[in-house]
């Protein structure tokens, strides 16, 4: 080959290395092989900061309207915000701080998702210099002690906005008092319910909740913690095993609402959004998912989500052995961090506290979408228009605040082992104590958690 | 199918022509230019594989020995355990399993229905085109689009399988079909049925040039029309069948999105792919270390497919 | 499909294959189109064909349907450009060039084709973030290049020694050496099979969802197979709003429709050049 002709190929090559080089100039080398603070950008006054607001909760109509109040008492700050749904997020945000992208505040499911992202974000310790001094004192101090017992080197990585219970019931109050239903107390109370429906609206499904494998561990806690209110804590930290009489009695009970015919199991193949779509659309008396779910309970949030329903009321679920206690799990959700790559990070602290202590909860509170960690918040009662929505939303209260056990899952072991555990034991497939077995052996395995 | 010719004579003319020389060295110097030039072409080919296959390789060979998260730092070796457990979890072995199975499903109905229907097209339909871009299309839209609709369409209440089989009067074939192994599995084998476009074309394109000629004495003989198919065309289109299996076999390896839209693996991970079960334990906290190891798994099964592939080739020159 | 009828036309004469052959076909029609038909129809449940404008011009958790379309035409774009080049560079190489090794390196190239994008997700992920390669078309363009690359390179050889080695001789007696060869004989003579190769190239490439879901996270990047999970958590759950859903997705699959009717002919062509030789 001549000379020039090796010298042209070899130009060409080198031109081409260098011109992706220079493509790649425009990408981001992310978080990977570990994160540094990333340097602050400066301010030019008159020149707005845009926050870039990654969160799965509270929903868009919810924080539309906080983020609009927000940006008028600030108009140096502008919020852009990106709203994903919940099992999404789980994956997503890590994938993306790690991946580069250049966030500023990201919300955190503080129980599913504090030890997935603790290394790309910054400890609270480092910003809390922008917080008004005695911040701590403004907030209730258990789901703050939660956020933080739940990191694995045990520091606050994110403040949360409130507290969160599951599971609870909501149901559509007019439906009920149509056909002269009393909100069911206990399981047999619900079973008649449910054969009332049937009767009177073949169409209609009397209760709902999601087949997802995630949600049949809230379903299976909350009936547990009927008779056993500190059983999720215990099994998780090892007190009990997963295959305990409780345990297995538990997994006998939430079968027992399908034997009794309460629920088909074709409502397990309700995923994703279609529960609610389900109950929203006046094809579900009964609809069983967390508290925040409760904006439903807000005529005005029913309104803004352009949901039909007239009037929507909530109890807690119901008890399915006789002698137990209505129960729920709760835990504090809805933290807000600061990545390590957000170059404003005063702003971010600004925007933070705005939601976790300042005018902020006031606005978002009013859709009653999370009990508010802020200790000055009183609820609104006008928002509540009905009996039905002002019962519901005290029983849930109650609730959450006396909950036994937290909402703390290990997310790999639930999406992949649990929750098929579960489903099996209700498509009558397994049956409580081989399930029960088989969740201890995987738990111990070593596969899921550190041995 | 174009045929190729037999590797032409080596050079002998050109040399010929030029003054003698001491034979043995012009050809180490032609040779030694050849290489040189043969790698500078290369050399991007090279590049790529060297970053993204034997790097990525290493990358996971080391990783598969940790415990660690996305960002990669904080990594605590744990030695073999991750192969361990991966080669232990009964779920891991299932999901090379269904691999298999949905191989072996999708060779079978290619070999069957793709077989018959690119015959009966090619025997001189009206609107020829219209089928081939009507069974082709499941297969080139995005298959994340397809299965998810398709995954839609099997929910139990409201789906759509369900609600045509109540209106047509067969509500009694209506299942569950995401709550029990054997719907579901029927479900995907349907599923894969629909991804028969691609053997439909490769049989459509070898009988065009396939010598049919055949076909002209057996009418004559009398052979009927299943004869037809099965004696006489069926054999003939011997290389194509092994055409046909090795790619699909080659692609079932590669099968990600039709379980993970569809089925999502229920019920509960029974259906799930090697696919599916790497992502899953990728996107797990702290398990990359892990699923680290089930892809090193998955790789060696995927390289002795591919050698079985090209040992097959070899034969058949 | 030019097909010749030939002696297969001979089919056509048996008793009642004709019209079997079309109640099958019309059967079989029906069937692989129910799912489409299936997404459009709940497309149109709710909110009618407005759903369609609604779709088209909002944005969903930060995506914009149009938007995707254009994303993954410049990630097809660059995929086919790297796999026809580094392609046919290597097809000539392994079949016009003798050297050394050339079998054992060619079985080398080869051995990686059954390789599944999920098995080396994680590194990419890695090598991605080495390379400053996040949130770029390039980034997610190579690891699926080196993916396509075994297959086109199995095709462009096969290709290549369907060329008779004599044109290359009598090039090299007038004094040209490979890379003129290259440029001004090979490329002009299998431009058909890189046209095949581009073609399927592209198909595979807006078919791509690991790819783009890992390395593009930007809302303004996201390609139209990856959408297809991001926009879910756009649509709240109210009736309307999943039949904006639906409507979406028949709208994602646009792209690949227009694909398949404008480029059939390039498609099936390539792919039946790279199977067995005869």
């Amino acid at each position: 080959m001549h000379s020039s002709r090796l010298l042209r190929v070899l130009a060409t090559t080198v031109t081409a290395v260098v011109t992706l080089g220079g493509l790649a100039a425009c990408g981001d080398s992310g978080g990977v092989g570990g994160d540094k603070n990333a340097d602050q950008a400066t301010v030019t006054d008159g020149q707005p900061v845009t926050l870039k607001y990654w969160t799965w909760f509270p929903p868009e109509v919810t924080l539309r309207d906080t983020i609009a109040a927000f940006e008028r008492d600030h108009p140096a700050i502008k919020i852009d915000l990106r709203i994903f749904e919940a099992a999404d997020y789980q994956k997503q945000l890590p994938l993306a701080l790690n991946g580069g992208e250049e966030l500023d505040v990201v919300g955190v499911q503080v129980s599913a998702m504090t030890n997935s992202i603790r290394e790309q974000v910054r400890p609270v310790s480092e910003w809390e210099s922008n917080l008004p001094a005695g911040w701590r004192d403004k907030l209730a101090a258990g789901p703050v002690r939660q956020t933080e017992k739940v990191a694995k080197d045990g520091k606050l990585y994110s403040i949360p906005m409130g507290s969160l219970g599951s599971a609870v019931m909501l149901y559509n109050a007019s439906m009920l008092s149509e056909l002269g239903i009393a909100v069911p107390k206990s399981a047999d109370e619900l079973a008649a319910a449910a054969a009332k429906v049937r009767a009177a609206k073949p169409d209609v499904t009397p209760m709902v909740f999601s087949g997802e494998p995630y949600w049949q561990e809230e379903m299976l806690f909350t009936i547990a913690g009927q008779s056993n209110p500190t059983l999720s804590d215990d099994v998780f930290a090892g007190r009990k095993p997963w295959n305990s009489p409780e345990m297995v009695a538990a997994l006998g009970q939430y079968k027992s609402l399908f034997d009794k015919g309460i629920v088909g199991t074709d409502v397990l193949s309700l995923k994703g959004n279609r529960p609610a779509e389900l109950f929203t659309g006046g094809k579900a008396a009964f609809y069983v998912d967390g508290s925040w779910q409760s904006s439903m309970l807000s005529q005005a949030s029913r309104t803004a989500s352009k949901i039909e329903l007239t009037d929507v009321g909530a109890a807690a679920f119901p008890v399915v052995v006789a002698g137990g206690k209505p129960a729920a799990r709760s835990y504090a959700e809805g933290g807000l961090a600061i990545p390590k790559k957000s170059k404003h990070v005063t702003q971010a602290a600004t925007f933070v506290e705005y939601m976790t202590m300042g005018k902020g909860v006031d606005t978002w509170g009013k859709d009653l979408v999370l009990v508010p960690t802020a200790k000055s918040y009183s609820a609104d009662s006008s928002v509540l228009a009905s009996q039905a929505a002002r019962d519901g939303y005290a029983a849930i209260t109650t609730l959450i605040n006396s909950a036994g056990s937290a909402r703390d899952s290990n997310q790999g072991f639930l999406n992949q082992v649990e929750g098929n555990a579960i489903l099996d034991v209700l498509r009558g497939q397994s049956t409580p104590q081989a399930a029960a077995d088989k969740l201890q052996s995987e738990w111990t395995s070593g596969r899921y958690t550190a041995k | 199918m174009t045929s190729t010719t037999s590797r032409n004579a080596p050079v002998a003319a050109a040399s010929g022509t030029r003054p003698a020389r001491a034979g043995q060295s012009r050809r180490t110097r032609h040779r030694g230019r050849a290489l040189g030039t043969a790698l500078l072409f290369l050399t991007p080919l090279l590049l790529i594989y060297a970053v993204y296959y034997l790097y990525a390789f290493g990358f996971l060979a080391a990783t598969s020995t940790t415990r660690t998260t996305l960002s990669f730092s904080e990594a605590t070796d744990v030695g073999w355990e991750n192969f361990h457990l991966v080669l232990t979890d009964a779920v891991f072995i299932r999901s090379v399993a269904n691999n298999l199975l949905f191989a072996a499903v999708s060779i079978a109905v290619a070999l069957t229905l793709g077989f018959f229907l690119a015959v009966v097209l090619a025997s001189g339909v009206r609107l020829r085109r219209f089928f081939y871009a009507v069974f082709l299309l499941p297969s080139l839209i995005p298959l994340s689009l397809f299965a998810t609709v398709f995954g839609r369409m099997l929910e139990t209440r409201d789906g759509a399988v369900n609600a045509t089989l109540r209106t047509v009067g067969l509500g009694a074939l209506s299942q569950d079909w995401l709550g029990e192994s054997g719907p579901a599995y029927a479900a995907l084998f349907v599923l894969l049925v629909y991804l028969v476009g691609l053997p439909i074309m490769y049989y459509t394109s070898d009988l065009s040039t396939a010598n049919t000629a055949v076909l002209e004495s057996a009418l004559l003989d009398g052979a009927n029309t299943g004869q037809m198919y099965r004696l006489i065309l069926f054999p003939l289109l011997r290389n194509t069948h092994k055409t046909v299996i090795l790619s699909v076999l080659l692609g079932s390896f590669r099968a990600f999105d039709m379980v993970f839209f569809s089925t999502k693996g229920d019920p509960g991970g029974r259906t799930g792919i090697t696919g599916t079960y790497v992502y899953n334990a990728m996107l797990g906290e702290g398990r990359v270390g892990y699923a680290s190891a089930a892809a090193v798994v998955v790789l060696v099964i995927a390289l002795a497919v591919s050698a079985i592939h090209l040992v097959i080739q070899r034969k058949g020159q | 499909m030019t097909t010749p009828t030939g002696p297969l036309g001979l089919l056509r004469q048996q008793r009642g294959h004709t019209v079997g052959a079309y109640v099958i076909l019309a059967v079989g029609a029906v069937l692989w189109l129910f799912p489409m038909i299936t997404a459009v129809r709940a497309s149109l449940a709710f909110g009618g064909p407005g759903n369609y404008l609604t779709v088209l011009a909002g944005t969903f958790n930060g995506v914009s349907l149009p938007r995707t379309f254009v994303n993954s035409l410049i990630v097809a774009a660059l995929h086919a450009l790297i796999v026809c080049s580094v392609g046919s560079l290597a097809g000539y190489t392994f079949s016009k060039i003798r050297f050394p090794g050339r079998e054992s390196l060619y079985y080398g190239v080869l051995i990686f084709l059954a390789v599944p994008a999920v098995a080396i997700l994680v590194p990419v992920y890695w090598i991605t973030g080495q390379l400053a390669l996040f949130n770029t078309h390039i980034g997610v363009a190579l690891p699926e290049a080196a993916l396509t690359l075994p297959f086109a390179v199995l095709l462009l050889r096969n290709y290549a020694d369907g060329i008779p080695d004599e044109l290359i001789e009598a090039a090299s007696i007038d004094g040209a050496g490979h890379g003129r060869v290259y440029r001004l004989i090979f490329l002009r003579l299998s431009a058909p099979a890189l046209v095949n190769l581009g073609a399927l190239s592209v198909m595979w490439s807006f078919q791509d969802f690991l790819f783009p879901s890992t390395i593009l996270k930007d809302s303004g990047l996201t390609t139209a197979a990856q959408a297809v999970q991001t926009i879910q958590s756009g649509f709240g759950p109210t009736p309307t709003q999943t039949s904006q859903y639906f409507a979406a997705l028949v709208l994602l699959a646009v792209p690949a429709l227009v694909l398949v009717v404008t480029g059939l002919r390039f498609i099936t062509s390539g792919i039946t050049q790279g199977g067995v030789k005869e």
